[in-house]
C-alpha cells in the first residue's frame, strides 16, 4: 500500500499549490539553463580543442603558440630539419589577420603538395586546394564558411585582397575557423618573404616534444597551441561554473524550503497517513513526486530556454566562434546535474518528515 | 513602519529555521548575480585606458597583433621630417605575445630610459632592467605566473633574471619588460620593431600629428597611426566581446533572485492562510497585511543583498589578489558594482511586491469566513 496513493496526493498538492510550483520551477529551470550553458560550452570547448594531439611535432619559434599565431621562422630551418634526417618537413603559416575583431580570422598557408598527409579534414562543398590551384584561391572552414555567410565561387577578403573560396572544409575542430591559402599566398598578403610560421614533421624519434633548438626554436606536439589556448580560456569557463553551481545550490534551497513547507501544511494529513499504516519512504516517495514535477518542468522550461537563448551563446571573438555543443552525452550530463540538484533539495525536508514525532503532529489541532 | 519591522523581525525569527533556509538561497543567487555583474563589467573594461595619453602609435597596416607589424626605416624617416618640437621622444619598441609560465603574456623591449617616460610604467619592488639578461615584470605577470623578484626565467630559451616588479596601464597589466638592447640581443633584428611610439609633446594636439602622420606618402597603406588609448581598445575588442556571455548568465541570475523572493514571499502566504484571516476576524485590512508581508519580504531582501555584497565584495578581492583572470596581457578584474547592488535592489524589492500583491488579491476576494476555513 501506498506508493500509488502518495503519488496521487503528491500530484494533488501540486495542483492546489501550482503557483508555487510554477514559480519554483522557474527557479529549476533558471538553475537548468546555467548548467546545460555551461556542460555546452565545456564540451563546446573539448570538442574544438580535442583530438589535436597527433602522430606529429610541429618545430616553432620558442614560447609561442605556433599553430594558432607568434611563430615566424626563415625557410632555412626546414633545410637544417632535412639535414638531421628528418623524413618529411612541411612548412606552415600561421596568424591572424583583420583589422578588427569582426572581421578577424586565422589564416593557414599550406604546402600544396603536402598538406593533406598531415591535416585531415572533410569538404563539405566545392574542393580542396591541390598543385596547380589559381593563385588567390582559398578553402575555408565550416564555421568562417557560417560566420561570414561564404561559399564555393564567393569572394572572401584577406588582408586587402580578394581570394575566391574554392570549397568548404570541416574537421571539427577549432581549425574550422581558418581560412587555407597557398603558403605562398599567405606569405605574400603577410609581406613575410619566404618565413613561415611551424614546420610539421613526423615524431620519428630525431626530435623530442620539448627540444630546444639552437636560434630560440622549440620542438612542440602538434595541437599543444590549441591545448594552450583552450587553458587560455578555461578560468573564464571555470568562473561561470561557479556560478552555476551556486545557483544550483541556490535551487536545491528553494526546492528544499517549498517541500518543507507544504509538508508542514499538510504536516496532520501526514500524521494520519502514518497513523494508518504509511512507512517512512511512502512519505519520502510523496516529497520525490512533488520534486519531480517541479523539476521536471523546470527542466523544460531550461531546455526552451536554452534553446531560445540559441544564437545569442555563439561568440565570435579573435577569429575564433565558440558555441554550446549539445549532444547526448552533454544532455545527460546536464540532466544529471539537475537530478541531483533535485535530490539535494529534497534531502532536508525527508529528513525532517521522517522525524516526525506523529503523536505531536496528531494534537497539532 | 517601525511596528511592522518589529513584527516581520520577530516573525522572521520564530520562523527562523525557514527564514535561514530561504536566506542563504537568497545570499547564493545574490552572490552569483553580482560577480556576473561585476564579470561583464570587467570584459566591458577589459584593456581599457584609465585616462587618454598623449602616445601615438605606429605598426604595420592592417593588422590586429602588434607582434606581426614591422617597422621599416620609412617610418623612422617620416616621423624625423615632423615639425621641431611636436615630438617629445620617439621611442622603438620590440613586441611579443608568448607563453612563458601558464598564461600568455607580452614581452617588450624599449628603451630603459621609455620604460617610465614613454610607456608610463612605476617600479612597485627591485630596480629597472640594465643588463641584456635582466628583466620586470608587472604585478599582474608576477601575480599569474607566481614569480617572485630575483628569480630566473627562461625567455626564448636564455635565462634571465626578474630584477624587479613594475605598474603598467591598460593591456600592459601582464607583461615582461627588458631593455632594447636586451630584445635586440634575445631576438635578433630579423623581425625589426613591431611598434613605434611618439610621445607627444605638450601644447601639441596628437590628433594633428597624427593626421599628418598618416597623410604622409611613406605612411600611407603601409601603416596605421593611433592613439595609444584606442590601439588598446581595438586590441582587447574580442575580449569585449564576450560580454555577451556573462551578461545572459547576469539576467538570469537576476531572474533567479526575483523568482526566489516571488516565491519566498507567495510561501509564506499559502502556509498562514488562516493565521491571516484571524487577523482579518480581529480588525487587520487588507493593506496593513499587505504592508507587513511586504516589510517582512523587505528585511529579508536587504539581508540578503548586504550579506550577499560582503561574500561577492570577499571574493573579488580575493580573486584580484591572488589570481586575477589574465587574457593576452590583459586582466579581467572584477569589482562589486554600487549600481549592480542598487539595480538588483530594486527590481528585486518590486518582485517581492508582486509576491504578496498577487496572493493577497486572491485572499481579499474571500470572506473572512473562507479565509479562516482550513
Amino acid at each position: 500500500m501506498g506508493l500509488a496513493a502518495m503519488l496521487r496526493i503528491g500530484l494533488d498538492e501540486m495542483r492546489r499549490h501550482w503557483k508555487l510550483a510554477l514559480a519554483t520551477s522557474m527557479l529549476m529551470a533558471i538553475s537548468a539553463l546555467a548548467t546545460f550553458v555551461l556542460v555546452g560550452y565545456r564540451a563546446g570547448l573539448a570538442h574544438a580543442f580535442a583530438d589535436l594531439g597527433r602522430p606529429n611535432l610541429v618545430v616553432q619559434e620558442e614560447n609561442s603558440m605556433g599553430e594558432f599565431m607568434g611563430s615566424r621562422l626563415p625557410m632555412e630551418v626546414g633545410q637544417r630539419l632535412l639535414a638531421i634526417g628528418l623524413s618529411q618537413v612541411v612548412p606552415e603559416v600561421h596568424t591572424l589577420v583583420g583589422t578588427s575583431s569582426e572581421n578577424a580570422m586565422l589564416l593557414r598557408g599550406v604546402d600544396l603538395r603536402q598538406y593533406r598527409e598531415t591535416e585531415s579534414f572533410a569538404m563539405i562543398a566545392g574542393d580542396p586546394l591541390a598543385v596547380g590551384s589559381l593563385s588567390r584561391s582559398a578553402m575555408i572552414g565550416s564555421l568562417l564558411a557560417e560566420r561570414f555567410q561564404v561559399g564555393p565561387s564567393q569572394l572572401l577578403r584577406i588582408r586587402g585582397r580578394d581570394f575566391t573560396v574554392v570549397g568548404v572544409f570541416e574537421t571539427g575542430t577549432y581549425i574550422d575557423n581558418e581560412v587555407w591559402t597557398s603558403l605562398e599566398d599567405a606569405q605574400d598578403v603577410l609581406g613575410w618573404g619566404s618565413d613561415v610560421s611551424v614546420f610539421v614533421v613526423p615524431d620519428e624519434g630525431r626530435l623530442r616534444e620539448g627540444d630546444a633548438l639552437p636560434g630560440g626554436i622549440a620542438v612542440a606536439r602538434r595541437g599543444e597551441s590549441g591545448r594552450q589556448l583552450s587553458a587560455h580560456l578555461s578560468p573564464l569557463v571555470d568562473l561561470f561554473a561557479v556560478i552555476a553551481r551556486a545557483l544550483g545550490v541556490a535551487s536545491a534551497l528553494a526546492l528544499g524550503n517549498v517541500l518543507w513547507r507544504l509538508a508542514w501544511i499538510r504536516r496532520r494529513e501526514l500524521a494520519i497517513l502514518r497513523s494508518v499504516g504509511f512507512q517512512d519512504w511512502a512519505l519520502v516517495w510523496y516529497l520525490l513526486v512533488q520534486a519531480a514535477v517541479i523539476t521536471a518542468l523546470g527542466v523544460a522550461f531550461g531546455a526552451l530556454g536554452t534553446l531560445a537563448l540559441g544564437p545569442a551563446l555563439h561568440l565570435a571573438g579573435a577569429g575564433l566562434t565558440m558555441k554550446p555543443e549539445f549532444d547526448v552525452r552533454t544532455i545527460a550530463i546536464g540532466l544529471t546535474a539537475v537530478g541531483a540538484v533535485m535530490l539535494g533539495g529534497t534531502i532536508l525536508p525527508a529528513l525532517w518528515v521522517g522525524q516526525m514525532n506523529l503523536a505531536r503532529l496528531l494534537r497539532v489541532e | 513602519m517601525l511596528s511592522a519591522i518589529r513584527f516581520a523581525l520577530r516573525d522572521l525569527y520564530y520562523d527562523r529555521g525557514r527564514t535561514l533556509l530561504t536566506l542563504l538561497g537568497l545570499i547564493v543567487m545574490v552572490v552569483s548575480y553580482l560577480l556576473l555583474w561585476g564579470l561583464a563589467e570587467a570584459c566591458r573594461e577589459y584593456g581599457r585606458w584609465p585616462a587618454p595619453t598623449r602616445n601615438l602609435i605606429l605598426l604595420s597596416a592592417e593588422v590586429l597583433d602588434p607582434m606581426d607589424s614591422t617597422i621599416g626605416p620609412e617610418a623612422y624617416r617620416a616621423v624625423g621630417d615632423l615639425p621641431p618640437g611636436q615630438v617629445e621622444r620617439v621611442s622603438p619598441s620590440i613586441f611579443r605575445h608568448m607563453n612563458i609560465a601558464g598564461p600568455v603574456m607580452q614581452v617588450r623591449a624599449v628603451p630603459r630610459l621609455d620604460m617610465e617616460q614613454v610607456h608610463s610604467l612605476t617600479l612597485l619592488e627591485g630596480a629597472w632592467p640594465q643588463a641584456t639578461d635582466e628583466v620586470v615584470a608587472t604585478e599582474g605577470a608576477m601575480l599569474a605566473a607566481g614569480w617572485q623578484v630575483g628569480q630566473h626565467l627562461l625567455v626564448y630559451g636564455s635565462d634571465f633574471r626578474l630584477v624587479g616588479a613594475v605598474r603598467g596601464p591598460g593591456t600592459k597589466y601582464a607583461s615582461l619588460w627588458m631593455t632594447y638592447e636586451a630584445g635586440r640581443h634575445l631576438l635578433g633584428d630579423r623581425r625589426g620593431d613591431q611598434m613605434l611610439f611618439l610621445k607627444i609633446a605638450e601644447g601639441t594636439s596628437p590628433d594633428e600629428v597624427r593626421t599628418r602622420l598618416a597623410a604622409d606618402a611613406r605612411i600611407q597603406g603601409k601603416y596605421d597611426v593611433y592613439l595609444e588609448d584606442q590601439l588598446a581598445e581595438r586590441q582587447s575588442q574580442a575580449i569585449q566581446d564576450l560580454i555577451r556571455l556573462p551578461t545572459v548568465l547576469l539576467v538570469v541570475a537576476l531572474l533567479a533572485i526575483t523568482f526566489g523572493i516571488y516565491n519566498a514571499t507567495s510561501l509564506t502566504l499559502a502556509e498562514r492562510g488562516w493565521e491571516l484571516g484571524a487577523l482579518r476576524v480581529v480588525g487587520f485590512e487588507v493593506g496593513v497585511l499587505r504592508r507587513f508581508l511586504y516589510v517582512r519580504a523587505l528585511v529579508m531582501v536587504s539581508v540578503a543583498y548586504v550579506v550577499g555584497s560582503l561574500v561577492a565584495l570577499a571574493y573579488v578581492t580575493e580573486q584580484s589578489r591572488n589570481a586575477p583572470i589574465v587574457i593576452h596581457g590583459a586582466a579581467l578584474l572584477m569589482r562589486v558594482q554600487p549600481g549592480a547592488v542598487a539595480l538588483g535592489l530594486a527590481l528585486t524589492a518590486l518582485f517581492a511586491y508582486l509576491g504578496v500583491w498577487l496572493p493577497l488579491l486572491q485572499q481579499s476576494r474571500q470572506t473572512v469566513a473562507q479565509a479562516i476555513r482550513r
